[in-house]
């Protein structure tokens, strides 16, 4: 006998998260265009937590579009950044820093004088 | 309230790899490298390819960065990129850096790469699959043959000026089973026996074979490809030895051709006819320097090669607009072609492509004094996909072709001008109307634009990353405020020569096109320190500065330059200029200028 209903569980994905999965692969349906591309613009603009929890999500559900912009939006919070900066961007804590000084001096020789 | 490290809490290392993988630029994972710990491991694993220069210490430095960064697959290593570094290893065992600076009069002779050094590479990047060698001036056949056992994973092989010979390159045929790509430059101890056995070992694999500058090489190596390698895809030859026979041998054995590069000025018309009937996939063909072809050559390709995409075509005398215009009526899905030098070459060849070739998408004319505005209104009717044009010493043509250029190939991305004297503001004025996808203009030396069309240019190219308007006398401060405030994509701009251009041009540049990575601003009289200084406090990812010949640059702007810019690679300027301290902090970056002024 088929069951009438199939339930999929995901037990590392919050509620939240997956509503904002669900949303997102909704207004992609139909393909892309100008009003998937703001609604992107304005989807990968949350905060950290959020933007983490989308990459794990579309990561485990192997949703490729979604991976690639969560994961593009990622990318663009480094780029063009020193590593001082990034670390306040990210709330990288200075103790997981050790040893970096001298890394430092192997790219900008004359940082240090 | 203390915010939390979401992303190192959060996210596994394979996640965070391919956030690295994913970024374009070597400065950004060059500072993801140093944030922290785990990304510096994590950036490290995500290097796939690396380069390696000169030093004094090549096989230490091999061990070194094979241990470093594990999963290279791609490792270059070149003796003609001086390195500015040695590498020591400190009391305890870390690596300990002491800067070494390069300065002009001071060139020390590094120790090449030897075939330990080989033999480290072979044992310390295990997942290699392409290896670069150029100059490797102390590596041997022995070398060669030991690391080829070691080696069977590498699929692309290029050595450039090493001593490659016969036995390196027999051990390589008998044991590299899975090379797909090998390329030879500038070996000149290698002989027909290495690449015949080479040919027979790596037949089943071989899709692509590059032979240049390699006097021993002859049709023997050529027909030996031709009865073996039956995949073979790609041929490059540049070489005065090879005959028809070896041209026609390949052209029979490899029915896959698709793309063929010859410089061979002994080969003949019946070469290429052979090709024409008998590789029917080819896609691209480039002929070099050839005295001997005629129209009949192209002729013959043109009816037998429907799918050519790119035809390249330099110093071919004999050929004319007959031949062209075969093309264009057989080559229908042509998307580039290039004329260099072909002085018989004018109107009605052009025309045919513009009426025949839709798909058209990169054209270049360089010393093409016979080809005017007729021909280029036909490719600007019919090429409505056209993307880059290149126009170099064709004197001929003037705005009129401009003009129809521009408002046909509304996609035009690139477009390159040189020393065409009869182009004015006029047809610049239409590009910056019409082409909004411009990310590169160029007009050297095109001294009848002025202002008026950099401000066309100004309001309606707003991708533009590349400018280049050397040597336009007309153009001034007018002219590059229009392009600082309205392209702010800048990363290339070249104003040398321009007499007019003040400070705060350089001013305004600053302000507008933060992203800026190269400026040439030599021969600029009237550009001082001043300008400089708030340019350069404003791109702060510049690159490379070239500032010779400008009188109003002095020691202490050129010391801005190198303090300011932490990203600054080249600098070209008097030697005179750069005092005692700048030498100290860069004198790595600075290229000086050796003439007395």
């Amino acid at each position: 006998m088929i069951a009438d209903e199939i339930v999929l569980s995901f037990p590392n994905i919050t509620r939240v998260t997956m509503s904002k999965v669900l949303e997102y692969c909704n207004i992609h349906g139909a393909g892309a265009d100008d009003e998937t591309r703001a609604f992107d613009e304005q989807f990968v603009d949350v905060d950290q937590k959020t933007l983490f929890d989308l990459v794990l999500a579309a990561h485990d559900l192997k949703i490729k579009m979604l991976y690639d912009i969560v994961g593009e939006r990622t990318g663009d919070m480094m780029k063009g950044k020193t590593p001082e900066e990034i670390r306040i961007i990210f709330n990288i804590g200075e103790n997981s820093c050790v040893d970096d000084h001298p890394l430092q001096k192997e790219l900008n020789p004359w940082a240090f004088e | 309230m203390r915010r939390h490290d979401w992303i190192n809490s959060m996210l596994p290392d394979e996640l965070i790899l391919e956030i690295f993988r994913n970024l374009d630029s070597k400065s950004s994972r060059d500072a993801c490298a140093l944030v922290c710990r785990r990304w510096r491991t994590l950036e490290r694993l995500s290097r796939d390819t690396i380069r390696i220069g000169a030093s004094d210490r090549p096989d230490s430095l091999v061990n070194l960065v094979a241990s470093r960064f594990v999963n290279v697959t791609n490792l270059y290593i070149d003796e003609r990129i001086s390195g500015a570094r040695s590498f020591d290893v400190g009391r305890r065992g870390s690596v300990r850096q002491t800067t070494r600076l390069r300065l002009m009069a001071d060139r020390f002779d590094p120790n090449c790469l030897s075939d330990a050094g080989l033999v480290a590479v072979a044992d310390g990047f295990t997942k290699l699959e392409k290896l670069t060698l150029i100059w490797c001036s102390s590596t041997t056949n022995a070398g060669l043959t030991i690391v080829a056992q070691k080696c069977s994973s590498w699929k692309r092989l290029d050595f450039q000026g090493c001593y490659v010979g016969d036995q390196g390159l027999g051990a390589i045929g008998k044991y590299c089973k899975q090379l797909e790509v090998l390329n030879l430059r500038f070996c000149e101890g290698l002989t027909d026996t290495g690449l015949v056995d080479l040919a027979i070992g790596c037949e089943k694999t071989l899709k692509s074979l590059g032979v240049a500058a390699c006097a021993k090489i002859t049709d023997v190596s050529l027909e030996a490809v031709g009865s073996h390698c039956r995949i073979l895809e790609t041929l490059s030859l540049d070489s005065e030895y090879i005959h028809t026979k070896g041209v026609i041998a390949v052209a029979k054995g490899c029915p896959l051709l698709k793309n063929l590069n010859l410089q061979c000025i002994m080969v003949t018309d019946e070469a290429l006819s052979a090709v024409g009937s008998l590789c029917v996939l080819l896609e691209s063909l480039a002929l070099h320097s050839f005295q001997r072809f005629s129209d009949e050559s192209l002729c013959a390709i043109a009816k037998g090669c429907k799918k050519l995409k790119s035809l390249m075509l330099s110093d071919c005398y004999f050929l004319s607009d007959k031949g062209l215009e075969a093309v264009a009526a057989g080559c229908l899905e042509l998307s580039r072609l290039e004329v260099n030098g072909c002085h018989n070459i004018s109107a009605y060849g052009l025309e045919s492509i513009g009426r025949s070739c839709m798909r058209l998408t990169e054209l270049a004319l360089l010393y093409c004094q016979k080809v005017g505005d007729e021909a280029l209104s036909e490719v600007g009717k019919g090429c409505k996909y056209l993307q880059a044009l290149h126009l170099v010493d064709c004197s001929v043509i003037g705005d009129d072709a401009i003009c129809s250029i521009a408002i046909g190939c509304k996609n035009l991305k690139k477009l390159h001008i040189r020393r065409c004297y009869e182009v004015g503001s006029k047809g610049i004025i239409a590009i910056g109307d019409n082409c909004k996808y411009l990310t590169e203009l160029s007009i050297r030396f095109c001294d009848r634009v002025g202002d008026e069309a950099l401000v066309a240019i100004g309001n309606g190219c707003p991708l533009l990353c590349h400018l280049n308007v050397s040597g336009c006398h007309q153009i001034g401060d007018t002219g590059i405020t229009a392009i600082a405030r309205g392209c702010p994509q800048l990363t290339y701009l070249d104003v040398s020569v321009l007499q007019n251009l003040r400070d705060m041009a350089m001013a305004e540049v600053g302000d507008g096109c933060p992203l800026l990575k190269d400026i040439v601003l030599s021969h600029c009289r009237e550009v001082t320190d001043v300008g400089l200084a708030h340019l350069v406090k404003r791109c702060k990812w510049l690159e490379s500065c070239y500032m010779a010949y400008c009188p109003g640059v002095t020691a202490a702007g050129v010391a801005t330059v190198i303090s300011t810019c932490v990203n600054i690679k080249k600098v070209l300027v008097e030697d005179s200029k750069v005092s005692a301290r700048t030498r100290r902090r860069a004198g790595s970056v600075i290229s000086y200028l050796c003439v007395d002024l």
